[in-house]
């Protein structure tokens, strides 16, 4: 693995989001309004008086949903369809660790930009939110941003078969925001959802750092949390490898 | 030293055929139709080390396929291909280093970064130290006249600083072998000349091994002794420049100007019409004829004549 090309490579999404600042504004104030809004809907429900920790998940997840949540990323759609994946190829630099440290970078590149939003939400809602409760989500956070990517990375190798981005990214869009808990924890979802949910892998990108971090789950569910997340990681990883292998003959039997 | 091997390659890809109207595409989601096409029929060429080879036929002829199968993208379906004494398809670290690929109608380049990003990044990918990577980037620069534009978005740059700057990235890393699919697309004659110059100093000086595809035969003219023509996937023709020179010897481009048109349909002269405009006509005649040509063009026409060009040639070892 060349860690250097891959933090350059990183570096470089880092600094196209700088080109565009507004961007990374502009994606903020979803996930800003969304937090806003749920913990003014608990206040008049008055569901806070019953789940006193929810406007603390509100705040955790505001400022790291665009990092955690999966997408389609566009950027490899153009690639195929142009051509221009050809010059990653030849290159001594797989074109998948090229998707993953970039979709890294653009994941920090989220995380950290969200940080504004992440306050705000604090600022406004003032939850009960400890410095150690926000530190263990940090560190469950990492695994999820991993998973994130690769799931990304995995989803938009769908480019090799389909050619319009448009349909798998509202699909995944959507999947994701309802089964990762951006909108809703999975606990106050109706159990057959909560059990369809947690056979997906979103769940641990959201749902479980948060409520892990903030005490909503028992140590042996944390401990159950953590290694599906960490299995779903390596089935993710072996997917990518199976599907890159099916999706190069494609570039082989289309050429370009 | 043979540093690109080829032997009997083939490549058979399967085509869907797709059905004409909307009940036609209808039908196809349920039972496409599909058709084995033949891009290479077993084709045999061996370049050796600092040989600049032309590599050139019509659209449809099996010229990026062999690219795209030597430089490991594709798969052969037959035959065997060695390049730097690697199997392509392998795409081994070691080879990968070792090749460089231009497209000229592709680029690599961040558009909202300045090209020196992804120079940087290459630099990484390829490990080269950094006075390794100075030193070609100076040189580089120097000679495609770019060096004050490395800094600037490349969505800022000209096509051609962006053709210039994407030709840095594919040689940044000094490969020794070389595939080019037409490098001087959309560059004006001083790009043009540099990039000949690159390529000439690259082969002469570093012994790089060329690989030169291109539909403009004043590229291929300048900078390639060798030529293979390829046509329907197969070789129709690999030999010196010189010695396709020699077959077409007896064979001369004649240009009038000043002559009536159609005036030479009633000449009683072997001849082939290549142009033919208000008050100009451009021929190919054999050599013997030139003193009947030149008395049947009559006064007041001037008359050039040369030796027949490359395009020519090509065209009729193609027969098209």
């Amino acid at each position: 693995m060349n860690y250097r090309a891959g933090l350059r490579r990183m570096s470089m999404v880092v600094k196209v989001n700088l080109a565009y600042r507004w961007n990374a504004i502009v994606a903020q104030a979803v996930p800003l309004a969304s937090a806003l809004f749920m913990i003014a809907l608990l206040r008049a429900t008055r569901m806070d008086n019953q789940m006193p920790r929810l406007p603390a998940y509100y705040c955790l997840i505001s400022g790291t949903t665009a990092a955690m949540l999966p997408a389609i990323w566009p950027d490899v759609f153009s690639e195929i369809r142009t051509g221009r994946v050809v010059h990653a190829l030849v290159r001594p630099f797989s074109y998948i660790d090229d998707l993953i440290w970039g979709g890294i970078g653009s994941a920090l590149w989220k995380l950290t930009s969200g940080l504004i939003a992440g306050v705000l939400v604090f600022l406004l809602a003032r939850p009960t939110l400890s410095a150690q409760e926000v530190i263990v989500f940090i560190v469950l956070a990492m695994p999820a941003i991993f998973l994130s990517t690769l799931l990304s990375t995995l989803f938009s190798l769908s480019a090799f078969w389909i050619l319009d981005d448009l349909g798998p990214s509202f699909f995944v869009w959507y999947l994701a925001m309802f089964s990762s808990g951006a909108i809703l924890p999975l606990s106050v979802m109706p159990r057959w959802a909560q059990r369809v949910f947690s056979a997906l892998p979103f769940r641990y990108l959201i749902d479980f750092p948060a409520t892990a971090s903030l005490g909503m789950v028992s140590p042996r569910a944390v401990f159950y949390g953590l290694a599906t997340q960490f299995a779903w990681i390596a089935a993710t990883l072996v997917s990518i490898h199976v599907v890159w292998r099916q999706a190069i003959r494609r570039v082989t039997l289309g050429g370009f | 030293m043979v540093h690109i091997a080829v032997d009997g390659l083939s490549v058979v890809y399967r085509k869907t055929e797709p059905r004409p109207g909307l009940r036609g595409r209808l039908k196809d989601l349920v039972s496409p139709v599909r058709k084995d096409v033949w891009a290479l029929r077993g084709i045999t060429f061996e370049v050796e080390q600092g040989e600049c080879v032309a590599y050139i036929g019509p659209n449809g002829s099996g010229k990026t396929t062999t690219v795209k199968v030597l430089s490991g993208i594709l798969k052969p379906s037959g035959g065997r291909v060695r390049v730097l004494n690697h199997e392509p398809i392998r795409r081994s670290p070691e080879f990968l280093a070792q090749i460089g690929l231009v497209l000229g109608a592709k680029s690599q380049l961040w558009p909202d970064l300045p090209a020196l990003d992804t120079f940087l990044f290459l630099k990484e990918i390829y490990r080269l130290s950094d006075s390794e990577f100075n030193t070609r980037l100076k040189y580089l620069s120097t000679l495609f006249e770019v060096e004050g534009l490395v800094r600037t978005p490349v969505r800022l740059l000209s096509h051609g600083e962006r053709v210039k700057m994407q030709l840095i990235c594919s040689v940044l890393h000094g490969p020794k072998v070389l595939f080019m699919d037409e490098p001087t697309l959309g560059l004006d004659m001083w790009a043009r000349a540099a990039v000949h110059d690159f390529i000439l100093k690259s082969v002469r000086d570093l012994g790089t091994t060329v690989l030169l595809t291109s539909h403009n035969l004043d590229d291929v003219d300048r900078l390639c002794d060798r030529i293979i023509v390829l046509n329907e996937g197969q070789i129709i023709y690999d030999g010196r420049k010189a010695a396709l020179r020699e077959q077409f010897n007896r064979l001369r481009k004649v240009s009038i100007s000043g002559i009536a048109p159609g005036v030479q349909q009633g000449w009683a002269v072997p001849l082939e019409v290549l142009d033919e405009g208000p008050q100009t006509l451009t021929l190919v005649v054999p050599v013997e004829t030139l003193a009947v040509i030149n008395e049947l063009a009559g006064p007041g026409t001037s008359i050039t004549v040369e030796s027949v060009p490359l395009e020519y040639m090509i065209r009729k070892l193609v027969g098209k």
